[in-house]
């Protein structure tokens, strides 16, 4: 996957490396050489949320939250 | 190289069960992570996900929960605070709500591509305008 690179304009743009700045400085902007996540879950476990997504459970679950709350809704 | 996911694909990547393989390092948002929680956690969760679950023995059930209750570290998260005024110059006609303003804002923030398990048209179209990769696995 290739991240495109991102260009806003204007206030946006200040914004965003503002934004940006102050993520680094929190840390809350990930190194870039930061691990990537291994899962470490029992079999079974795994067997599980593969069919609840695999079956459309999960996505009917989301689905019935954003329409009880449609800020959560997939728009 | 980063990428913003959405709760279904990061229950996967939790899991070790992602659909597709998720290179690179993995953001959520503050709204999806919440999502996940909802839908999974009994009393929260709705009517078929319980169903599931409740078929599942109570120590497998307390196996599969500790998976949302905390994000790991490696797996980021942007806090309201850098968000909110970015989110405050996102484009109003493009309607978005919290959800896929969010997660908007944390892939111009972080510099990532958007990568969901369903299809967001709203989000996509904001996606494409913003010239930000916008992929969906399913």
């Amino acid at each position: 996957m290739v991240t495109q690179p991102v260009s806003p304009g204007g206030d946006l743009e200040t914004v965003v490396a503002r934004a940006r700045q102050l993520a680094i400085e929190s840390g809350e902007l990930l190194p870039a050489d930061t691990p990537s996540y291994r899962a470490q879950v029992a079999e079974d476990v795994r067997e599980f949320v593969l069919s609840i997504v695999r079956d459309g459970t999960y996505a009917a679950a989301i689905a019935e939250l954003g329409r009880q709350d449609p800020d959560l809704a997939n728009q | 190289m980063a990428v913003v996911v959405d709760d279904a694909l990061l229950l996967g990547v939790l899991a070790g069960a992602a659909p597709v393989e998720v290179q690179g390092t993995v953001y959520t948002t503050g709204l999806w992570n919440f999502r996940l929680g909802q839908a999974l956690h009994p009393g929260a969760s709705t009517e078929a996900l319980a169903r599931r679950l409740n078929q599942l023995a109570p120590e497998r059930q307390r196996r599969v929960l500790p998976l949302v209750d905390e994000l790991p570290p490696s797996i980021g998260l942007l806090s309201m605070r850098l968000l909110v005024p970015v989110i405050r110059q996102l484009d109003p006609a493009a309607r978005l709500n919290l959800l896929a303003a969010e997660a908007l804002a944390t892939a111009y923030i972080v510099g990532a591509s958007v990568l969901v398990a369903t299809d967001a048209p709203l989000l996509r179209r904001a996606c494409e305008a913003a010239e930000i990769e916008y992929s969906v696995t399913a």
